[in-house]
């Protein structure tokens, strides 16, 4: 092997097998957060309902375990994934795995009927991974709570509109967000566009519906 | 804090919800209402040997009709109703939704070594909100918007509560109430293609967390558990043998010939009988508080026979399964049913009637050549053919077309079995041929379609050798029967398939093999 290159460019190939080592470290593994993606959140699960943002990439694969992040046990906790043409349901008094999580942009409804609590996510994003946002139909066909990254650019729910190029002509794509109360606590529709709409939060997904120009594919924006 | 103020705000945060999200309503649009089975360590049984696809539908009682199926929307009013679209009775069932069932070793895999191959249960893919579904099981049983409340039978509810505010007044501090137990059980039907065996649960929503008033605290929107079911077979798995929500497939009920008489005229008289099915269930007894409701003008939609469990529902007239004897004039042996003239035979013979598993017994005479059925008709008898919003939200026109096989009408294709009285007409043939091994023995059955000059059935194996012979059953009466019988490893002589011949006429079966 000739070692002259080695010692011309140490610093260059230095620089590059940390890269190439921190980017595989963060692919290989899920519960890998050594990416400068990584990141670990507290996240509260308040009494009602919850639109969780789950990271693109996670350890926690299945319904039964996101019960197990917020400590829940029982039948007054309930969880819903809706894949775009279905939904998929669990409780957290099961005794199986439960749903497989789509994770990747999609985020998981929790109607927590008693106690609130809080649970650690952790998880990294997967740059350049595309969102589809589903075509419109009879419910539960085309709603999906939008998972958007941790660190989207985007700051609002028109901002969403627009990375994921949805409609912007009525009848336009309707978005709701859920609050700290545990009911809906903001709307907009993508035709809006003289208004920013509601902001986004850390976390929490979005429930989109009703895309009639669907499917929308996109990757979502981030810093 | 004040038990009813807490009550009070969690109230208020539910119908906060219940309002914010009613934009899009569709059916179960505002709430799931699963229909778990899986999680909560039930299943059905592995279908039995010779039975063919499986496939499942379900129903809320009272509001089924599988006549009409078309996963319609509807508007928010009418959600749960059995109205969809609105004006159209398509029920409160699977309509043209799939209906998934799980391989239970997969999902339970810490308990696998003790479920047996082929056990099938219900996971996370069912639900009431899924695509494709007929209606709701959500019932809003009044024009009354508190009625509608996205929640499987709640015990809190401010519109017939006690209080109508907390303490108010003085001395009232309870939300619970008993008027809101207004949704119906479900059934839960499965079948096979050969149209011979079926599996059938019914059970209410799931029992609230809690005792006494406690309940009301328990404001989830609830679900279906079919692991709930208390009357079926022992729960194979040893940490769960004190359940019996194993739910065992059953025959399909065909009439048995006891006794035959044939008339100076070549009629035959004919005693029958057929085993009484079991309706699996979770023994609930969900009282309503219809008082209540009626001190609040709402007499004419109260709950049938007070409650909203399958031991309540069970009790209104009819029961919850009937049979319909039906005859038909044949020449062949083996007719189309679907081709056939059928006639009711007398009218309906409630389940009831006699314990489930002992036998259902019916005199009848008639010509020779002529094939008998029973349609076994599942669900709550209809208690007005009007099917108009108002007697279909009060679940009063359901359950329409559901039987343990898929026959919906005199002409459909998927029959209950046949029973042929012979006459001249009828060849004298062996059908529904099955040799299922168990451990070291195989047991054969099958039946006949007529016997009129039979002496004697033999076993065919290998090279058409006889492996057994069995004495017949009606030999001469022109009447069918059912043979069931068993052969040892030894008596097999190496044969991998079977025929079954009749003597007399000769008939013999094409191979079977041993499964």
């Amino acid at each position: 092997m000739n070692l002259s290159f080695l010692k011309k460019h140490r610093f260059h190939v230095v620089v590059g097998a940390a890269a190439v080592a921190m980017v595989l470290v963060a692919v290989v593994g899920d519960l890998a957060v050594a990416s400068n993606m990584g990141f670990k959140l507290n996240k509260q699960l308040v009494r009602g309902t919850n639109l969780i943002a789950m990271p693109f990439r996670t350890p926690t694969q299945t319904a039964q375990q996101l019960c197990a992040v917020f400590g829940k046990t029982t039948a007054a906790t309930s969880l819903a994934q809706f894949t775009g043409t279905a939904i998929q349901s669990y409780t957290c008094d099961q005794l199986t795995a439960g749903f497989n999580m789509i994770n990747k942009g999609v985020g998981v409804r929790i109607i927590e009927s008693t106690t609130a609590a809080t649970g650690i996510i952790v998880g990294s994003h997967i740059p350049g991974q595309s969102v589809t946002i589903p075509d419109a139909g009879a419910f539960p066909v085309g709603t999906i709570v939008y998972a958007y990254p941790y660190h989207t650019t985007n700051v609002n729910s028109r901002d969403v509109c627009q990375n994921g190029a949805l409609t912007t002509t009525a009848p336009a794509p309707l978005l709701t967000r859920f609050g700290p109360g545990g009911g809906v606590d903001a709307t907009y529709t993508c035709d809006q566009t003289a208004s920013p709409g509601f902001p986004l939060r850390l976390g929490e997904g979005i429930q989109i519906s009703g895309e009639n120009n669907g499917p929308k594919v996109f990757v979502p924006s981030h810093f | 804090m004040r038990k009813g103020f807490k009550v009070t705000a969690v109230m208020a945060g539910l119908l906060l919800m219940a309002a914010g999200s009613s934009g899009v309503y569709a059916n179960c649009t505002a709430s799931i209402m699963p229909v778990f089975q899986c999680g909560f360590v039930g299943f059905f049984a592995p279908p039995p040997a010779g039975a063919g696809t499986v496939s499942a539908i379900w129903w809320q009682l009272g509001y089924g009709n599988n006549n009409i199926n078309n996963g319609a929307t509807t508007s928010a009013a009418a959600e749960g109703t059995g109205h969809a679209p609105t004006g159209t009775f398509s029920g409160n069932d699977s309509g043209i939704g799939m209906v998934y069932l799980t391989d239970a070793d997969s999902v339970l895999t810490q308990y696998s070594e003790h479920i047996p191959d082929g056990s099938l249960c219900s996971n996370f893919e069912n639900s009431w909100a899924a695509s494709g579904i007929d209606g709701c099981s959500d019932n809003p049983r009044s024009t009354n918007a508190y009625d509608n409340d996205n929640a499987l039978n709640p015990y809190w509810g401010p519109y017939y509560s006690y209080c109508p505010y907390a303490g108010y007044p003085a001395g009232c501090d309870s939300f619970y109430n008993r008027a809101y137990q207004i949704d119906y059980p479900m059934a839960f039907l499965v079948r096979e293609s050969t149209n011979r065996f079926f599996a059938l649960a019914m059970v209410a929503s799931k029992q609230r967390a809690g005792m006494g008033v406690d309940k009301a605290a328990d404001i989830s929107e609830n679900f279906y558990d079919l692991a709930t079911v208390s009357n079926g077979m022992q729960n194979p798995i040893p940490d769960f043998s004190s359940r019996n929500n194993f739910i065992p497939w059953q025959q399909v009920p065909r009439p048995r010939v006891d006794s035959v008489v044939i008339n100076t005229d070549m009629t035959r008289t004919v005693s029958l009988s057929w085993t009484n099915i079991t309706i699996h269930h979770d023994n609930s007894n969900r009282p309503t508080d219809n008082a209540l409701r009626t001190a609040r003008g709402l007499g004419t939609v109260q709950v049938v026979n007070g409650g909203v469990g399958v031991l309540n529902q069970g009790n209104q007239a009819g029961g919850l399964c009937r049979y319909q004897l039906q005859s038909a004039p044949v020449t062949s042996a083996s007719p189309d049913p679907s081709t056939l003239t059928w006639t009711n035979v007398g009218g309906p013979i409630l389940c009831s009637s006699a314990a489930p598993g002992s036998n259902i017994t019916f005199n009848h005479t008639v010509p020779p050549d002529t094939a008998l059925r029973v349609r076994t008709i599942l669900g709550k008898q209809p208690r007005t053919t009007n099917t108009l919003l108002a007697q279909v939200r009060a679940g009063a026109s359901g359950d329409l077309a559901f039987e343990a096989t898929d026959c919906r009408a005199n002409n459909c294709l998927n029959s209950p079995p046949l029973m042929i009285v012979g006459g001249g007409l009828v060849s004298e043939q062996a059908i529904e041929t099955v040799a299922a091994r168990n451990k070291n023995a195989v047991t054969v059955s099958f039946r006949t379609t007529s016997e009129l000059t039979v002496s004697n059935i033999d076993i065919l194996g290998k090279g058409d050798a006889v492996l057994k012979t069995v004495p017949c059953k009606q030999c001469t009466t022109g009447i069918g029967d059912e043979y069931s019988l068993v052969l040892t490893t030894g008596e097999l002589k190496g044969s991998k398939e079977l025929k079954v011949r009749l003597n007399g006429p000769g008939a013999t079966s094409g191979a079977f093999p041993i499964q």
